[in-house]
């Protein structure tokens, strides 16, 4: 076949296929666990008598070869351990600043994405009060909704803001900015104008980012074992699944 | 053969003999069932990975001839889930086996 993958024939070319994109806790240590298999597998070579160099690399070759597909083993890993997102975007909602400082601006900008909207609801109602109704609309349904999802929250799970209502808020604001963004953009789409038309775009961008936010914290949660609604004091300093 | 998600049932078996590392793992199970069950050993680990996440197994890490190692043993939950995966197993079996003789 033209685009067939060549398998791999040394532990190294197999654990980076393997562990591609997983957490640095989850890489360390399957490849250590890896490393090993291979080792007690040229051992177990050497122990049935062959002694020759030129066959130690081709023993090997053979424990590389019976571990199969390492594309098929990454998609199983996955589903046990932190991928790099999701690690990253546990430790960001988990209150553990440990992100790269340009990552960090992108977040904050994804916040105050709404934010953006309501000054530029609030310019544009000064300029003219008829114009832009459907903002007004979107200002207002934004508010509406994140007060009612406050209320709800601290009747439902008081715990969340007892403990830190900073973090249940950066939980909660993927969602409330996914909703909002929805009805933004269905509104702005009445009224065609750049100004509409260039919010509505960053709203779709804000919409997408934040829903992928919400749901690799929700997976990176069910591998952890934690509470996606309670908040806790501290993140966990090396999240990993295992 | 292909295992057929019976991989985590048979690791739970092996590992109710004692603790024990991967690749004797794999070679126990290829052993006992001399060559028939030949799985890739790449999907023992996320396997095991899988069972100590459900809380069924647990890992240390061990010195064998100057080599650390990590070692799988079952956990008291694991060898209550074996018994009920032991069991289910068995009446599987043996209710395929009255069906074919039937034929």
């Amino acid at each position: 076949m033209l685009f067939a993958r060549k398998p791999p024939t040394c532990a190294h070319e197999w654990i980076a296929i393997a562990t591609r994109g997983l957490c640095d806790d989850a890489r360390e240590r399957i490849s250590t666990e890896i490393r090993q298999h291979i080792a007690v597998a040229v051992n177990d070579f050497r122990g049935r008598g062959a002694h020759d160099t030129d066959t130690l690399p081709q023993a090997e070759r053979d424990a590389v070869a019976s571990l199969g597909s390492p594309r098929r083993a990454r998609q199983q890993f996955k589903k046990t351990h932190l991928t790099k997102n999701e690690a990253g975007v546990l430790v960001c909602l988990t209150g553990k600043n440990l992100f790269p400082w340009w990552f960090m601006l992108v977040y904050i900008l994804l916040l105050g994405m709404p934010c953006l909207i309501l000054l530029a609801l609030m310019i544009t109602i000064k300029k003219d009060a008829l114009a832009f109704p459907s903002l007004v609309a979107g200002g207002a349904a934004f508010l509406a909704l994140g007060l009612a999802l406050r209320i709800y929250l601290r009747k439902t799970h008081p715990e969340t803001h007892r403990v830190d209502v900073h973090k249940s808020h950066r939980l909660f604001y993927p969602l409330i900015d996914g909703v909002v963004g929805t009805l933004l953009i269905v509104i702005l789409i009445v009224d065609v104008t750049p100004l509409s038309a260039g919010l509505a775009f960053l709203v779709l961008v804000d919409t997408i980012a934040s829903f992928c936010m919400t749901v690799a914290y929700f997976r990176a949660c069910r591998k952890t074992g934690r509470s996606a609604l309670v908040a806790e004091d501290n993140g966990p300093d090396r999240p990993n699944a295992a | 053969m292909n295992l057929k998600g019976t991989l985590p049932l048979l690791i739970l078996q092996t590992l109710s003999e004692g603790p024990n590392h991967g690749y004797r793992i794999a070679q126990t199970i290829k052993g006992r069932s001399k060559g028939v069950l030949d799985f890739k050993e790449g999907a023992l680990y996320p396997a095991l990975h899988a069972l100590e996440h459900e809380g069924l197994i647990e890992s240390y890490e061990s010195v064998e001839n100057g080599r650390t190692r990590r070692y799988y043993r079952l956990t008291d939950n694991g060898k209550k889930v074996l018994r009920e995966e032991r069991a289910q197993w068995n009446k599987l079996t043996k209710a395929v086996r009255l069906v074919l003789e039937g034929c």
